[in-house]
């Protein structure tokens, strides 16, 4: 499976969003997943050893807190191009992100919008809520063709707007953070990084307004002892050291800047307190959070409605949550914690706990293949267990001769069977389950070729490397599957060829399309074939569902993909029961014929001659 | 005797009040829809004022002008049935993919039945 994330930057930028892509991008690639990055690259800064796979497209400027890159529809092509992903998967906000609406190669793809947050205009001037008026249209267009939408947390799904519309279609995988980056800290490396000896609160975020930490600063300030190092800078930083001033308490508070991984790790693994004070549902789940509940840390966040925070915390078990912006609210609950020393470190385990359980990150991956499999029938890749492929065999009414089949199948050494029942009024599908086959029975009546699509799709969904087909009725044997299989590992896709078999007339009919389409196969009709990934998924696909027959549509569409069809000589039995569905009555024949003539000619290839 | 201008134009009202009902009704879809209200108001218009029939055939060179307005109306048809051949042919391509999606749900919660027994 490839994927191709598009988000806004990537670390080492700063920002929550950034690691969780980081994490995200390297536990998939450890999990097999052929994970690539386009993002926006920070400007004035190189990044020289970034690996192959991670593309930083230069931004211009940017406006209103957006980068703004005219190159990226470009790069986004090439990587396209490069990477040859099965779906892009889009992290928002990120305003490049709309220009994959345009992009006839990516519009191809499945599309994956992982939602991130909402973008929140309430306190933006004028100019920003009119810019935001366009937005919606795109933002709308792209949530309207993804497949499938990711969100972070329930409450915060229910609570957004522009999700409304799509409910159907989120599904919640919370976020992770890699637990790599996160080792245990020494404790003797933590020695002096406090001033003083009361309860160490510690707060980590960027200096702005919604963060909240005037709150903070305030509630600490009015408990004896109590001592909070801040980690970020940002614009706030002046007003937020008036406010500590204006509190009368020096010598408590420091505020540390930004600092490195390392150092970060240091406090939180140090800290009795984390604290995130946040007074807006712009804290969409606080990743912090996790960091501090990772090291066993009890937390304080705000009772923020609508936003994934309330669910990271849950009040009394690994936290504790007060109101955003009350200060009381706050100075209460830290009071409690510095007085409790058993209870910080009761809600720290539980903390712990909940951490190794949902939010390590490679729980999150493994979700996310999950979903990328079930609603974009996209492969989980590598196929752990599945190097073999899967047997699909379309039955109509076959029941004299299924299970026979099916039995010969599993003792030649092909575990996986899938019988697809089209219809059958007779015992078939009972018959096949009961000699150990899958089965699916579509409602709907489709004939030998949907059913064996249907055979296909239910490979993809399952991860299966390729898929043999096979008819129900006996005809042909199951030894020669394993010849089809060894054939496959040089050819997409290959043809059990028996020419000798059936009337003069098929034969002639052979020729007849021989010289139509330019193939040079001996056996266009027949249904024993093996057929790879790549030809899986073509055949799965939208183009692929209008025809009626698995033989010369079907080689028309792989031919055309430039898929390798090689062919080797079989023996087929005779049938052993039930009659060919092409050549059944001379009615059929002759609608058979016409059709499929009518076929070569609408899928003739300008300026190629023929099929050649 | 009813004038035979009376006729056509009340034979294009009845046409063009039908179809509304019928999109009021949610009977056709609104694409079609727009499609048979335009031949309702042409019929209306071809009703209430029929020289003009016979001045485009002039002017196109056919000299029944009937022919014309029988050759107009055969290529309305056929347009409006090949739009409906396309439309069947996604429709049908929609259901089978639906059919077979349905199959695999099916399958799927019949495995998660079994394996939680």
């Amino acid at each position: 499976m490839h994927i191709l994330h598009i988000g806004k930057y990537y670390p080492p930028v700063p920002g929550g969003m950034e690691r969780y892509l980081g994490d995200l991008v390297a536990a998939q690639r450890d999990a097999g997943i052929e994970a690539a990055a386009l993002v926006h690259a920070e400007p004035g800064k190189r990044h020289a050893d970034d690996p192959p796979w991670l593309m930083r497209c230069p931004v211009w400027r940017r406006l209103l807190f957006a980068p703004i890159s005219p190159r990226f529809p470009f790069w986004l092509g090439r990587a396209i191009e490069r990477y040859r992903p099965d779906l892009l998967h889009f992290h928002m906000p990120n305003l490049s992100a709309f220009w994959a609406l345009l992009l006839p190669a990516a519009r191809e793809k499945g599309w994956v919008v992982h939602w991130h947050a909402d973008v929140e205009t309430g306190r933006f001037p004028w100019s920003m809520r009119l810019a935001y008026a366009f937005y919606r249209v795109f933002e709308r267009a792209l949530l309207a063709r993804a497949a499938l939408i990711v969100v972070t947390s329930r409450n915060y799904l229910l609570a957004s707007e522009p999700l409304r519309p799509w409910r159907e279609k989120c599904r919640v995988v919370p976020l992770g953070v890699d637990p790599v980056r996160l080792p245990d800290v020494p404790p003797e490396e933590t020695r002096g990084l406090w001033p003083g000896q009361g309860l160490r609160v510690l707060a980590v975020g960027r200096l702005t307004y919604y963060k909240g930490f005037d709150t903070l600063i305030r509630a600490v300030a009015g408990l004896p002892g109590a001592q909070l190092l801040l980690v970020g800078e940002g614009e706030e930083r002046p007003y937020l050291e008036r406010v500590w001033r204006e509190a009368g308490q020096p010598g408590r508070i420091r505020f540390m800047g930004e600092v490195d991984d390392a150092s970060r790790n240091r406090l939180l693994a140090s800290c009795d307190v984390f604290c995130l004070p946040s007074r807006e549902r712009t804290e969409a789940f606080g990743i912090v959070l996790m960091e501090a509940m990772r090291y066993g840390r009890p937390v304080v966040a705000s009772d923020l409605s609508g936003s994934g925070v309330t669910w990271v915390v849950e009040d009394g078990v690994n936290g504790l949550l007060a109101g955003p912006d009350a200060v009381p609210a706050w100075r209460e609950a830290l009071q409690r914690l510095a007085q409790e020393p058993a209870y910080r470190s009761a809600l720290g385990a539980a903390g712990r706990r909940r951490y190794w359980r949902e939010f390590a990150i490679a729980r999150g991956a493994a979700s996310l293949a999950h979903l990328y499999a079930a609603d974009l029938e996209v492969a989980m890749a590598p196929p752990m267990g599945h190097d073999a492929p899967l047997i699909v065999i379309p039955a109509l009414n076959e029941a004299a001769s299924i299970g026979v089949v099916i039995d010969s199948v599993q003792a030649a050494g092909w575990r996986d069977v899938l019988v697809v029942d089209d219809g059958s009024r007779d015992e078939t599908a009972r018959i096949a389950a009961e000699h150990g086959a899958s089965v699916l029975r579509p409602i709907l009546k489709q004939g030998a070729w949907g059913a064996m699509q249907t055979g296909i799709r239910y490979a993809i969904k399952h991860g299966y490397a390729g898929v043999i087909t096979m008819d129900a009725d006996g005809q042909h044997e199951a030894a020669y599957l394993g010849h089809l299989f060894a054939a496959g590992r040089t050819a997409e896709v290959v043809i059990g060829a028996c020419p000798q078999r059936g009337s003069r007339l098929r034969r002639m009919a052979w020729r007849y399309f021989r010289v139509l389409t330019g193939f040079n196969f001996e056996d266009l009709t027949s249904g024993l074939r093996y057929y790879g990934p790549a030809a899986c998924r073509l055949l799965a696909g939208e183009d692929a569902t209008l025809l009626e027959y698995q033989d010369i549509g079907v080689l028309l569409l792989l031919q055309q993909a430039e898929l390798s069809i090689a062919e080797i000589p079989v023996v087929m039995n005779s049938r052993s029961s039930g009659a060919s569905r092409v050549f059944s009555s001379w009615w059929v024949v002759a609608r058979y014929m016409i059709e499929t003539t009518l076929l070569c000619f609408a899928k003739w290839q300008v300026g190629r001659g023929r099929h050649a | 005797m009813l004038e035979m201008r009376t006729v056509a134009a009340a034979l294009g009202v009845g046409l063009a009040l039908t179809i509304l009902y019928l999109i009021r009704r949610d009977r056709i879809h609104l694409r079609e829809g727009f499609f048979w209200f335009a031949v309702a108001a042409l019929s209306i218009l071809l009703g209430s004022w029929p020289r003009l029939i016979d001045r485009i055939a002039a002017v196109v060179g056919i000299a029944y002008p009937p022919a014309l307005l029988f050759l107009l109306a055969i290529i309305v048809l056929l347009l409006r049935l090949l739009l409906t051949d396309m439309a069947l042919a996604r429709t049908r391509r929609d259901l089978r993919r639906l059919n077979q999606r349905l199959a695999l749900y099916e399958a799927g919660a019949r495995d998660r039945r079994d394996d939680g027994s």
